[in-house]
């Protein structure tokens, strides 16, 4: 297996599961918790959280639309 | 690469002498010569524990007495280095570890390290007797492995999310942007229930007034008698009569004005009657004075003062003293000539030596010094002809005489010509006395217009007065009976019958009521503008929070990652727009919870994920938890999915299935089900299968899920291989070894001795019997043949 095996397994696993039958299956989603796979298996991760994190909201203002007000 | 083996004398075990540099080479050899451990020795090597270490740890023991400072050299890597290690098997562990330096080793004769030659180098060493369940095992193995790595990272990723969000997060959390958006909200909805109540409370309050105003208009029309209707229409009168009044004085007074303003203008004709006289005196006093100074000096002249010729004389005596002037001038140039006759004679007289020298040119002839002084002197007895001194006197005294008398007729005439002013001014003076006198009369019909108008203005006045004060009055013993008329007081009760919709007499039951209501709406009324002030002022402290967080999240260095990495945040945290920042911040904690959960949860499923995977071949499985229950079936039918992808690879598929494929994989039941080209399912048990098909359908499968070589040369060692492989699927497997070769592998095929090469010598002839007598000749040399495949 190659090394988004984990990722593609935790993907697979999630969109086969029946819908609300996990915790992990509701919120967040299933997109989150993949991109999060991959960003922490990143080598370095720690010392590039922040930027993960700076991402993450900057994702979420442009998504909730803040940004065009 | 080529792999040289070499022992040392204390050696007590066997190990083939090389591995040639072959891309594909077969080395089969008789048992016992060392082909496996000299195998295993580079698998320690190169970092991996053999298989065989785990199952019987008593090899490692016997391998660390028995191989001394055996020596292994690698050659022709693709960067041309030589590596040579050398074991130390004294200083090994007690157990199988890799991570031990287990020999000294040298790179280009350089003292290195293990790892430095694992950077160089790997092996992988695949057994011939891989079958289903050991390829499953493996598989799940490998997810195993990988699950507990990411599993690792997600947990430590965890705990970096956390470390870098943690300042932010309590700055942002301590703002409670979420409460300040909250109570933001109670206040504007406050505010509209304020609206609300104010409205509510405005009705109220006017229905409260139209009742009182009906009930008292009833106690109204019960108490009024015939005084007070009297008293009202004498009221009505009053009031007819008092704008009358006004009216006059309002004329009254225009007419008193304008009659003042007339007095005042007419108001300083005595003043100026008085200065008119005042002027009229002085100006006869001047006249007396001038006609005095021209009786004088007429009298200098010897004239009366009424003599009418002096403009004549004057003009008369101008001229004698114009001629006289003259006359006079011209004497006086007479005598200057005389005088430079008599200077120039005395130099002519002087000068005799130069008598005849000429001195002056004169009508272009020269004349000289004794000519002109006889010139001279004739023309001297001229001029003594010309003029004499009485002459001069009597000339002078003439022109005195006449000048006086001229100057004398020049002061009377302007004594005359002031005289006559001063006549005239008096003339005006007396006009405007007269004038002055006529203003004075006129003035006096003014005043006396003025003075009836202003009494007329007080008359009216006093008349307006005692209106208004009989009004007062009779407001005063109306107010005993009530303001309105009966008259009015009914229609005030009508109207509010018709607005309630009730009887008169049923009017006074709704007061009660309304009062009710009206105390109702005021009570709710304050309750929302308190609750609004409380609002407001928890609103305002949250804001000034709010305010000081975003103002250290722009200034603070500690967050200055976050605006670098987000410039929407930026750009809505210096909005002026309070809602934008505000929900910026509920932006900013809700990512940051969002992702610390995220992580966690994805912890959580791989840790859930690997329990699974560890008891993946336990039967019966140890727990039944719900993540148990939901989560095996999905991890088993992935990874059954997973193999059946790599079955259904074009390179394997053909060769087990022909044109059929795998359609699915019960792993527990050993089962697989075959779709063939005809669309058709067929189950088919794993014993279906032969061994050397299993072993060749799942070591390709296993060869195949080798990841791509890390380092630039790579054996891969494809061990107790023959006897699982028949001759006829030996080609097929060289073939797909060639599909799937990448630039750094070199495939190494151990078989065991298949033939007994020298007892078939006399058996085969050609390029087989070379071949057979090579092999036959390797093999009694070293027990081994090696050659490319």
């Amino acid at each position: 297996m190659d090394g988004n095996a984990v990722e593609s397994l935790a993907g697979e696993l999630l969109a086969a599961l029946p819908k609300g039958t996990s915790a992990v299956d509701k919120e967040p989603s299933t997109e989150a918790l993949i991109a999060y796979l991959r960003a922490a298996d990143e080598p370095g991760f720690r010392a590039t959280a922040r930027e993960y994190l700076a991402a993450q909201i900057e994702e979420r203002i442009s998504r909730s639309g803040l940004a065009a007000k | 690469m080529k792999v040289s083996f070499s022992k040392s004398p204390a050696t007590e075990l066997r190990l083939i002498d090389e591995i040639p540099d072959l891309d594909f080479c077969l080395l089969e050899g008789e048992n016992g010569i060392g082909k496996t451990l000299s195998i295993q020795l580079l698998e320690l090597l190169c970092g991996s524990t053999p298989k065989e270490f785990d199952r019987t740890p008593a090899l490692w023991e016997s391998l660390k007495q028995r191989l001394a400072t055996a020596r292994v050299e690698i050659s022709a890597l693709p960067g041309g280095q030589v590596v040579a290690a050398t074991f130390t098997p004294d200083d090994w562990p007690e157990v199988p570890s890799v991570d031990h330096e287990l020999a000294e080793v040298a790179i280009d004769g350089v003292p290195a390290t293990l790892a430095e030659l694992r950077q160089l180098v790997s092996v992988e060493r695949i057994s011939g007797t891989e079958d289903l369940e050991s390829t499953l095992r493996r598989r799940v193995e490998s997810l195993k492995l990988q699950l507990g790595r990411s599993g690792r990272n997600a947990s430590q990723g965890v705990t970096a999310i956390e470390s870098a969000s943690a300042a932010l997060l309590q700055t942002v959390a301590a703002a409670d942007a979420a409460s300040l958006r909250t109570e933001k909200q109670d206040l504007e909805l406050a505010r509209e229930e304020e609206n609300t109540l104010r409205d509510a409370l405005n009705e109220a309050e006017r229905r409260l007034r139209l009742i009182l105003d009906a009930l008292e208009a009833r106690h109204r029309i019960e108490s009024l008698g015939r005084e007070a209707q009297e008293l009202i229409a004498e009221r009505k009168k009053l009031l007819l009569e008092i704008d009358l009044l006004d009216k006059h004085l309002a004329e009254a007074e225009a007419r008193a004005k304008a009659a003042d303003e007339k007095y005042s203008k007419q108001g300083g004709s005595e003043r100026k009657l008085v200065e008119a006289e005042r002027l009229l005196r002085i100006r006869q006093r001047r006249l007396s004075n001038a006609a005095a100074a021209l009786r004088v000096t007429l009298h200098g002249l010897g004239l009366d003062q009424d003599e009418p010729l002096l403009e004549e004389e004057f003009k008369e005596l101008s001229n004698t003293v114009e001629r006289l002037t003259k006359e006079s001038q011209s004497l006086d140039r007479l005598s200057g000539v005389r005088s430079l006759s008599a200077d120039l004679h005395r130099h002519l007289v002087t000068a005799s030596g130069l008598d005849n020298e000429p001195i002056a040119e004169l009508n272009e002839q020269l004349v000289s010094v004794s000519d002109l002084r006889a010139g001279v002197e004739k023309n001297q007895t001229r001029l003594r002809d010309r003029g004499s001194l009485a002459v001069e006197t009597e000339l002078a005294q003439k022109l005195l005489t006449a000048r006086r008398r001229l100057s004398a007729v020049r002061n009377a005439m302007e004594a005359t010509a002031s005289h006559t002013r001063a006549q005239e001014l008096v003339d005006e003076a007396a006009q405007e006395v007269k004038a002055a006198s006529k203003g004075v009369e006129r003035a006096s019909e003014a005043a006396k217009a003025s003075q009836k108008a202003n009494v007329a203005f007080g008359e009216a006045k006093a008349k307006l007065d005692a209106a208004i004060a009989h009004l007062s009055q009779i407001q005063t013993q109306i107010g005993k009976y009530g303001n309105i008329s009966e008259e009015d007081a009914s229609k005030v009760l009508e109207e509010a019958s018709f607005k309630f919709g009730v009887p008169q007499d049923e009017l006074p039951k709704l007061e009660a009521g309304l009062r009710s209501a009206e105390a109702s709406a005021r009570s709710g009324l304050e309750e929302v503008r308190r609750r609004i002030a409380a609002l407001e002022r928890l609103s305002s402290n949250r804001q000034g929070t709010l305010e000081a967080t975003i103002d250290e999240i722009l200034s603070d260095p500690q967050h200055a990652w976050v605006l670098d990495g987000s410039p929407s945040l930026r750009a809505a945290l210096t909005s002026p727009n309070d809602e934008l920042r505000i929900e910026a911040l509920l932006a900013v904690e809700e990512a940051l919870r969002s992702a610390t959960q995220v992580a966690s949860d994805a912890t959580m499923l791989l840790s859930g994920l690997q329990g699974i995977a560890e008891q993946y071949f336990e039967t019966p499985r140890s727990t039944q938890s719900e993540f148990e229950r939901t989560y095996r079936p999905v991890f088993e039918d992935v990874v059954g999915k997973n193999l059946m992808s790599v079955l259904n690879r074009p390179a394997l598929r053909a060769r087990l299935f022909g044109d059929g494929h795998v359609s699915g994989i019960d792993a527990g039941a050993r089962i697989l089900v075959l779709t063939t080209s005809d669309g058709e399912d067929v189950v088919r048990p794993m014993e279906a299968f032969s061994t050397g098909e299993q072993a060749l359908a799942f070591t390709q499968a296993r060869i195949a899920d080798l990841p791509r070589a890390a380092t630039a040369s790579r054996l891969i060692v494809l061990d107790e291989f023959g006897a699982f492989v028949s001759a006829d699927r030996f080609p097929d497997l060289i073939d797909f070894l060639r599909e799937i070769k990448t630039g750094a592998d070199q495939f190494l095929v151990i078989l065991p001795l298949q033939v007994d090469y020298e007892k078939e010598l006399p058996e085969t002839k050609g390029a087989l019997f070379e071949r057979y007598t090579k092999r036959s000749e390797s093999i009694q040399d070293r027990g081994y043949f090696t050659e490319a495949l």
